[in-house]
């Protein structure tokens, strides 16, 4: 920056100038030209670009979404379901600005993905960052860690950023990434806006607020296929039932002794915090996690997940856990391969190229395919165990909700009676309730 | 460094401090014993292994401080996966195999499955079996594990510890008296930014990032960390951070301070420490050789303190040092285009009244023309007598200089003898420059010898009381003359015009005698 004390800008000794983060880049150009101050601009080094060109048709509402962005500055967020295709959106806006681009994505399945839809969608090639790889093109995919190291080095060569799973953006750590990037042009996408803490209202600032939003219900049957859900509840074994009960208690009997409630995943963190000091609440938090563990990895679960598998013997279908041992415990007892998130990126690959040709008719894996992995061939999942959080719950759902000719998608939760694993899965039932009116009642 | 979640702390008003874990009896005992568990688990798997390791948390010790040394002796150790076949190519196969029914839920269709496979794959239906996960995490072997004095694992804990402390740092100074290039150079390296204070020996520099001076963030903390080794590795140190500890909600800002002192016993050595008082290239390295063996009377200092060149801060190669006077060389191998241009920029804004340049000789000559000091251009070695010239002619200036500014000042004599070095020291000269002016404005009465200014007068009544010695021994005349006042004897012998006859190599059986 320069020796005018400008808005948003501070006074750097060491530098000898005014400096700015460069979030305001866009304000701080606009004010220096409403103010008619003669300026030069170092700040952007945008990469040379070729003539970028999609050949993508927009559905209407995808049109409408594209149109709201523009009409908002070419900034803020877009929130749609799983699978109603905003990557297209993405790949449009790109067309539209023609500028070097940059998108941020959580996962590096996520990057492979959306590298082969650009590559197929610009004819040329994609530049990632991410999983070891440090390639710079005019459009280029990069994981949040990667573009949160790397900011310093990246952040002034891009006229266009674009967040995937935007709902990331605002923890502390890679709020940064908006802040470093000068790109005055900024898109978020996501399927879950909110976030439990809160953060989403520094959105606006980061990326620019909600521009459009469309949710399930309206795109279900028309874009997406139909979906019904089912919860199934299994008993504990008694051996399971007379352990879970003696461990849960250890817990309950530590937080009535101490006078502790636990309402709030705040109360939870200071809980856990706690138990590094106090030999005594680190006791009741691994009984209650070894409870968890029964409930989470019970037998009968596994005798349920076998009679539906059975039943429904050609149906394409993920199961879902929590945990990495259920995982490598499913599969070695059907011998089904798995995901995990230390599979190779290759050997994933391959396990998803199979599922998807239909050589593989069922999956195992923890929580690596949460996020927007592309799955088209799942028309049923099944939930062993979750963590009680919404946007995580959704997400699993929009897996399934691929659109497929005169199809409904189906999705099956396995849960164990009268445990705290139900308080969990009620807990999330309450709070689509109070999202949104998708019937909440087929099981 | 270590995951956050082993990080233990204790805060006390607005104070921070890493829990150390102290060289004792108890300390020494728990980490021989994680070092046996380990060495004992070589040849089996990881899975055995960290049942093994879990035993100990039940002791009575924090078992963050047993996973934290776990993480240390793991680095130590390299674990891999055993098994007939590629666990990949075995897992293909019966996935493949498997899917052709619609589910494998008894015992018998999966020994058919495995049965299957195995015949295609040519092995048996067990080493099938065992390869087919075997590179799942736990059930990875134990291939090597290079063992570790406990002292020495405790103590490098303690510097780890102190650097996932460090992850939630927001600004760290730090104050050092050697290693400069080092720090700086890592300073560079890890995307930081810096400020220097200079107070005598000690530099005190402060370091955080780009975005720092925006908002207080822990994003530089993993640098800071990374930082701190080429810190503690030097002799003396000390630093100040300032820590951000609690959630987001109620975020508290504490304050570290450490020092050499206080971790002298906690970190490890210095000497136990890589990479240091290292010499960039062997041109220095020879160069520091051949000027230390000619005994100049300069000193010769690698790596002095830094010098501020602009905002930013250059440290010299070498500096030489004498009276008071300092010269500094930087030597300059071959580097890219980006490098020199900016070295000869910051050379330029050096505020250094003697700065020599050597530069290779095939690096593009014309650009340091440009530069004020003295610049040589070197094939292979630094050559020593430009380099000598230079001083020497330093010497000669500063004589120079020095008796300018002597020549109005009035000197009164009182004493009948004395030290040259002593009025120098008075005046704040060199002894050179005094002895110049005196023989330019001899003191009246007084006479020059050796190092001594003496009065004639006194000169005289020596050489009276020398000639009345009943005795000729070359000791008693010495005895003679220290007894008046000097302190070197031997030129006002020779300027008596006396000489020491020798008999044999004893001191004591010399005589003197006056040449007339």
């Amino acid at each position: 920056m320069g020796d005018l004390a400008i808005p948003s800008s501070s006074w750097d000794s060491r530098a000898g100038a005014y400096r700015a983060m460069a979030l305001f880049y866009r304000d701080i150009i606009e004010y220096l030209k409403r103010s008619n101050v003669n300026y030069v601009d170092d700040a952007l080094e945008l990469l040379p670009t070729p003539y970028l060109q999609c050949k993508v048709k927009l559905k209407n509402f995808q049109h409408e979404a594209l149109k709201a962005w523009l009409d908002a500055g070419k900034r803020g967020t877009v929130v749609l379901p799983t699978g109603s295709g905003k990557t297209v959106i993405a790949v449009a806006a790109i067309s539209e600005l023609k500028t070097p681009t940059i998108v941020i994505v959580p996962t590096l399945d996520l990057v492979e993905q959306w590298q082969r839809v650009l590559t197929n969608e610009f004819n040329i090639e994609i530049g990632v960052y991410g999983g070891g790889e440090n390639v710079l093109q005019p459009i280029t995919v990069s994981t949040y860690d990667s573009a949160y190291l790397r900011a310093g080095e990246l952040g002034n060569r891009f006229g266009l950023i674009i967040f995937d799973e935007v709902h990331h953006l605002p923890s502390t750590g890679f709020r940064h990434i908006a802040e470093m990037f000068a790109a005055p042009y900024r898109m978020g996408l996501t399927a879950t806006y909110e976030r439990q803490d809160g953060l989403h209202k520094d959105l606006p600032r980061l990326v620019g607020g909600k521009v459009y939003e469309l949710s399930v219900e309206h795109l279900a049957g028309r874009h997406l296929s139909e979906y019904e859900l089912e919860k199934l509840y299994v008993d504990l074994t008694l051996e399971e039932e007379e352990e879970y009960e003696r461990l849960y208690k250890t817990f309950i009997d530590y937080l009535v002794k101490r006078n502790i409630i636990l309402r709030t995943p705040h109360d939870f963190t200071k809980f856990i915090m706690r138990s590094g000091r106090d030999q005594k609440a680190r006791q009741a938090l691994l009984a209650r996690n070894k409870a968890l563990d029964i409930a989470l990895n019970s037998q009968k679960k596994l005798d349920a997940l076998e009679n539906i598998l059975l039943d429904q013997p050609t149906e394409p279908t993920i199961i879902f856990t929590q945990h990495n041992k259920l995982v490598h415990r499913i599969a070695q007892r059907f011998l089904i391969p798995y995901i995990t998130h230390v599979t190779p990126k290759d050997e994933r690959k391959e396990i998803l190229d199979n599922f998807r040709a239909g050589k593989y008719r069922l999956i195992v894996t923890s929580k690596v395919l949460d996020e927007g992995i592309d799955v088209p061939d799942a028309t049923q999942a099944i939930i062993l165990s979750g963590t009680g959080s919404t946007r995580e719950f959704i997400q699993r759902l929009g897996r399934i909700l691929r659109k497929r000719e005169g199809k409904k998608a189906k999705l099956i939760e396995i849960v164990t009676r009268n445990t705290a694993e139900m308080k969990m899965s009620s807990r999330r039932k309450q709070t689509r309730r109070d999202d949104a009116s998708i019937e909440s009642t087929d099981y | 460094m270590l995951p956050s979640n082993l990080l233990i702390t204790k805060s006390r008003a607005g104070n921070i401090r890493p829990v150390f874990a102290p060289s004792d009896d108890r300390y020494v005992a728990l980490a021989t014993e994680l070092i046996q568990t380990f060495q004992e688990a070589i040849g089996k798997r990881k899975g055995e292994l960290y049942a093994n390791l879990v035993l100990f948390e039940e002791l009575d010790f924090d078992y963050r401080l047993i996973r934290g040394l776990c993480v240390l002796l793991e680095r130590n150790s390299s674990f891999e996966a055993q098994s007939h076949i590629e666990p990949r190519i075995a897992r293909r196969a019966v996935f493949r195999e498997a899917n052709k029914y619609p589910l494998v839920a008894t015992g018998e269709l999966k020994r058919h499955i495995f049965e299957t496979v195995a015949s295609t794959l040519e092995v048996s239906s067990r080493q099938l079996e065992e390869s087919l996960w075997s590179d799942i995490d736990e059930a990875l072997v134990l291939k090597v594990f290079t063992p570790i004095e406990p002292v020495e694992l405790l103590k490098r804990y303690n510097l780890s510890l102190t650097q996932t402390l460090l992850f939630k740092a927001v600004t760290l100074d730090v104050t050092v008296r050697e290693n400069f290039q080092q720090i700086f150079r890592r300073i560079k390296y890890l995307g930081l930014m810096y400020s220097v204070e200079k107070d005598a020996d000690m530099v005190t520099i402060n370091v955080d990032g780009p975005m720092s001076l925006f908002k207080l963030t822990d994003k530089y903390g993993t640098s800071l960390a990374k930082l701190l080794p080429t810190i503690t590795e030097t002799r003396k140190w000390s630093l100040k951070a300032r820590i951000v500890v609690g959630e987001r909600h109620s975020p508290r800002l504490l304050q570290l301070n450490l020092d050499s002192t206080v971790v002298k016993d906690l970190f490890p050595s210095a000497e136990s420490m890589p990479g240091r008082r290292v010499f960039d290239s062997s041109v220095e390295a020879g160069f520091s050789r051949s000027f230390t063996s000619l005994r100049t009377g300069w000193s010769l200092t690698r790596e002095p303190e830094p010098l501020l060149a602009g905002q930013a801060v250059m440290i010299p190669d070498f500096s030489f040092e004498k009276d008071g006077m300092t010269a500094y060389l930087e030597v300059v191998g071959f580097w890219t285009e980006e490098y020199l241009k900016k070295k000869i920029k910051k050379l330029k804004q050096l505020e250094v009244q003697h700065l020599i340049v050597a530069a290779d000789k095939s690096l593009n000559c014309s650009s340091f023309r440009e530069l004020k000091g003295q610049v040589i251009f070197y094939e292979k070695k630094v050559p020593l007598k430009p380099i000598l010239e230079y001083l020497k002619k330093m010497d000669k200036e500063l004589v120079a200089r020095q008796s300018v500014s002597l020549e109005h000042v009035e000197i009164a004599f009182q004493e009948d003898v004395v030290e040259m070095q002593d009025l120098a020291q008075q005046f704040h000269a060199s002894a050179e420059a005094m002895r110049q002016l005196l023989i330019t404005r001899p003191a009246k009465g007084y006479r020059i010898i050796g190092d001594v200014l003496i009065r004639e007068k006194k000169l005289n009544d020596i050489s009276v009381k020398l000639s009345k010695l009943d005795d000729d021994r070359l000791s008693t005349a010495l005895k003679l003359i220290e007894g008046e006042g000097v302190k070197a004897p031997y030129p006002i012998l020779q300027a008596l015009k006396f000489t020491v006859a020798w008999h044999g190599l004893d001191p004591d059986k010399a005589t003197i005698r006056r040449a007339y």
